[in-house]
């Protein structure tokens, strides 16, 4: 059914229980008595389980270092209790910090090519060697990577937190042929594959989602050893103003791909470029996808389908502002909130030639608020190829990401150059160049690469690596 | 002028009034310590005792020698001193000197044998002393970051239980952390 490449044996020590047969016996309510003293450890025997204390205050790749210490360690780390007390302890101490998630963008491009871009910040631990070529095989550790030695389609489709999903696809012209999901931890090389499925031969989009458990709800924490987890497929409307949408949905919970008809009240048409080069945006446990007019052109609306509470409709989010042709819109997250990114077009004779762009946010009462407005006129750099380019003729770049942390940082492509704009200071900053097949492409050309929103994944970082697959939901 | 002069003396007798209030602490084997009951609500576990009532006279701590309690008492007095006459001190140790200025204070606090360290982080737990807590299991950590588990065995005279195919699957399913 579900495959996994995962410990699945703790043969080392019992699994640690919370509380010692003989209450006098635990050092933890009677630390000055003297006991047994364990020659063999002396600080395991003097602290008992008060030496968790000391473990969730390392860095976490030192505390996974330390199971390897002795048996009783292992049990004590491998424990769920020491992984929700590490993060409720990382909580706490980012809540007086300000907060710094380390993150990873990665970007996939020329799918062809296998172009991957990873751009980490300063304070990740995650590192992907793409290697020369700038390629995939940071993911070879994935049973399903022999099909992308092959050449068969292999890309990245989704992302959430620190996990993956993967599909590879055995191409009709091969018998049998088949479709195959995978998540997978890049950092850990934990991975899972579901089950197969039949290649689809319509516009599919995909969404991942996970559900992590609470471990706090006043302070907000969750824990990320226990989840549920959904991988949601969206078959495109074959008919324009559709009110009924298919899905394919895998849930964790029954191990299985389930199909099932979504209503909306609003009429959903095919799904054309605009919506799939956006793809499915995950916000606060809710997916979102753009739906367009039936030429494809245009942007509509925003569907939102939550698969987790409300799986049997989705619902419709009109946008901001009337688009009008010309107008470039595409959408992001930042922090829980759904964000859109705009360049109107120019329509009339009295624009002064200079690309503005907007950001607005859907606050929590279904309003959008309009929060950074850029002039790409009044931007500053001393990269002198961002001054030409945002200055030019043509809309000078395109939205690739909201900076996790920052409000006003956002991810922007232009031509060929990764930029980090700030909206407030209007600043503009390289951090990096696209390549082709390990090439750097020139910054500015007659040919820039498209990265569409949907092959561009913000890998944000938990204080603990998430499992896969997780531990069972209770 | 003469008035306010008159003023101020008495309102510094009325906080010396205020202050005086103490209690009295009893540790395992027996010995008595008065302390200042600001000071001894710097533990959560005596705050807890003392609100609900049921401290009459003493306070008797079962799990803490006299030994230690003194140490205890004496990182509650300074830090409460310096923490002022406001509410219980810095809530998180902090080892950036510009925010805890005890910060070298605390370095000589904890410059004690490894039993006696471990005494400290159990008080601190039992008694729940936030920035105590943090600071001796700080201390404890930053002996293991950056040490092999071999050395960690080494520093904390821990028998390896492992026998080496155990031991190198452990590092095989988690080989990022020991990259």
């Amino acid at each position: 059914m579900v495959e996994s490449g995962t410990r699945t044996t703790h043969s080392f020590g019992s699994r640690c229980k919370r509380r010692v047969e003989d209450p006098s016996e635990d050092p933890m309510l009677y630390p000055c008595r003297k006991r047994e003293k364990d020659p063999d450890d002396s600080i395991r025997s003097k602290l008992g389980y008060v030496l968790i204390e000391v473990l969730c205050r390392l860095p976490c790749r030192s505390a996974i270092q330390c199971m390897s210490v002795s048996k009783s360690w292992f049990s004590l780390i491998s424990d769920p209790y020491f992984v929700r007390r590490f993060i409720h302890h990382r909580h706490q101490l980012s809540r007086s910090d300000s907060d710094s998630v380390p993150f990873t963008l990665l970007l996939q491009y020329k799918e062809s090519q296998k172009n991957i871009l990873v751009l980490p910040s300063d304070n990740s631990e995650l590192f992907i060697d793409c290697g020369g070529g700038g390629g995939l095989d940071f993911l070879d550790f994935l049973p399903c990577f022999e099909r992308a030695r092959k050449n068969y389609p292999f890309c990245i489709v989704a992302s959430f937190n620190d996990l993956l999903l993967v599909r590879s696809e055995v191409p009709p012209i091969r018998k049998p042929s088949f479709c195959e999901y995978c998540i997978c931890n890049p950092l850990t090389k934990q991975w899972l594959t579901l089950p197969h499925l039949p290649c689809s031969r319509r516009n599919d989009m995909v969404g991942f989602v996970c559900d992590l458990c609470s471990c706090d709800k006043e302070q907000r924490c969750v824990t990320n050893a226990y989840y549920r987890y959904k991988v949601v497929l969206i078959h495109s409307p074959t008919e324009t103003n559709t009110t009924q949408l298919s899905l394919q949905i895998f849930s964790s919970e029954t191990g299985e791909w389930r199909g099932s008809v979504v209503s909306s009240q609003r009429g959903l048409n095919p799904f054309r470029m605009t919506s799939l080069d956006a793809g499915v945006l995950v916000c606060n446990g809710i997916l979102y996808w753009i739906d367009a007019d039936k030429y494809g052109l245009m942007i509509k609306g925003f569907v939102k389908f939550d698969p987790f509470n409300d799986a049997e409709r989705c619902h419709y989010i009109d946008p901001p502002i009337n688009l009008l042709p010309r107008d470039l819109m595409s959408f992001g997250v930042f922090q829980g909130h759904l964000r859109i990114f705009q360049i109107p077009g120019h329509h009339s004779p009295h624009d002064d030639g200079a690309y503005k762009f907007y950001v607005w946010e859907l606050e929590n009462y279904g309003t959008w608020c309009l929060k950074h407005k850029v002039n790409f006129k009044d931007t500053v750099s001393d990269h002198s190829d961002l001054v030409k380019i945002a200055n030019g003729i043509t809309p000078p770049g395109a939205l690739l990401a909201f900076h996790p942390n920052v409000s006003e940082i956002v991810f922007l492509q232009l031509g060929n150059y990764i930029v980090l704009c700030n909206m407030q200071t209007r600043v503009l900053k390289v951090v990096s160049q696209l390549r082709d097949g390990g090439k750097i492409l020139p910054g500015i050309s007659c040919y820039y690469v498209s990265v569409y929103a949907k092959s561009v994944f913000l890998l944000t970082q938990p204080s603990w690596p998430t499992p896969v697959p997780p531990l069972p939901f209770h | 002028m003469a008035s306010s002069s008159t003023s101020v003396v008495v309102s510094n007798k009325e906080k010396e009034n205020k202050n005086t209030k103490k209690v009295t602490l009893k540790s395992s084997d027996g010995e008595s310590f008065e302390v200042d009951e600001s000071v001894a609500m710097e533990s959560q576990t005596i705050k807890h005792i003392i609100e609900d009532g049921c401290a009459n006279n003493e306070i008797p701590l079962p799990n803490v020698t006299s030994g230690i309690l003194s140490r205890v008492i004496e990182y509650c007095k300074k830090h409460k001193e310096a923490a002022g006459e406001s509410e219980p001190s810095v809530t998180s140790y902090t080892s950036n000197s510009t925010t805890n200025p005890l910060t070298e204070w605390d370095t000589e606090f904890v410059k004690v044998d490894q039993n006696t360290l471990f005494d400290l982080i159990l008080a601190a737990n039992y008694l729940d002393i936030k920035g105590l807590l943090d600071l001796t299991c700080k201390t404890v950590a930053d002996m293991m970051k950056g040490k092999t588990p071999q050395e960690i065995r080494e520093t904390f005279h821990i028998k390896n239980d492992y026998t080496p195919e155990e031991e190198a699957e452990v590092r095989k399913e988690n080989q990022w952390a020991f990259e």
